[in-house]
């Protein structure tokens, strides 16, 4: 979810965005596999915090990193700074020209 | 309308008369009740609603149900994700998805078994060297879209239970 929030998700407001509910993945793009550095990746468990009580999930607060990291990534690798989301592969291309 | 007879999960459907313009999906959940086979996006873009299909020269490979008309199944054989289980044991690609926290809401589930196992049986017959598995296994299940978990849980899962049987799916090391 943090890729598709930070690269992929370009919704617009009002009718003509994905609230006028006529939008199917062909216009929101959700992240493939392929689109993740699946190979690259490490899932960290936390421990438990009491023998008794087993980890719980956060849910989406984990995809909150994920967005700035990556725009960092691109600033690195780019020497451009994006503020508005998502970074698209047409503003790269726009950016590097 | 069409005269249907299909073969899930072992077992022979039909005859029965449906629509032309009746989906599979449709067929599965609302006909026959089978409701394991999710509807998602319509559009054969998520493949949440893939089912396996059995050809008779012995290969199987996935299809989406969703814009697919239940007719054009007809003297078909599939498998559901109904049929992985066998008396009341889990298959072990079912065992490994929920050890491995695979899914969460579980939508795109049934799809990704289905495409998991259509790997395992392709992998028994033509093995992969090990170097090559993670590609093999990114590339066959990268049509199925989840949300929740990233992918990544999934393709660990699918990973473990052919390592736990290297020798009947991974080519021998040199």
């Amino acid at each position: 979810m943090g890729v598709g929030y930070a690269l992929l998700e370009t919704l617009p407001p009002y009718e003509g965005g994905p609230g006028n509910g006529q939008w199917n993945l062909g216009q929101y793009l959700v992240a493939r596999g392929s689109d993740l550095p699946l190979q690259d990746l490490e899932i960290e468990m936390l421990p438990p915090l009491t023998a008794d009580e087993p980890p719980k999930g956060m849910a989406e607060v984990v995809m909150i990193p994920v967005v700035p990291a990556l725009l960092n990534a691109i600033h690195d690798a780019t020497g451009k700074r994006f503020r508005s989301l998502p970074v698209t592969q047409s503003m790269l291309k726009g950016a590097l020209a | 309308m069409t005269t249907l007879v299909v073969t899930i999960n072992g077992r022979t459907h039909g005859p029965a008369e449906v629509r032309d313009d009746l989906s599979m999906n449709d067929f599965l959940r609302e006909f026959l009740g089978m409701t394991g086979t999710k509807f998602g996006c319509g559009a054969a873009q998520c493949l949440s609603c893939a089912v396996i299909v059995d050809e008779p020269d012995g290969t199987s490979h996935t299809s989406p149900t969703c814009v697919v008309p239940a007719a054009s199944f007809n003297g078909k054989t599939i498998r559901t994700i109904e049929g992985h289980a066998k008396d009341g044991k889990l298959s072990p690609t079912q065992k490994a998805f929920i050890d491995h926290f695979a899914f969460q809401c579980g939508y795109c589930t049934a799809g990704f078994l289905n495409e998991s196992q259509v790997l395992l049986e392709r992998l028994a017959k033509t093995p992969v060297a090990r170097e090559e598995l993670e590609g093999t296994i990114a590339e066959a299940l990268d049509g199925h879209l989840c949300r929740c978990t990233g992918y990544i849980k999934y393709h660990e899962a699918v990973r473990d239970v052919i390592l736990a049987d290297a020798n009947r799916y991974l080519l021998a090391s040199k």
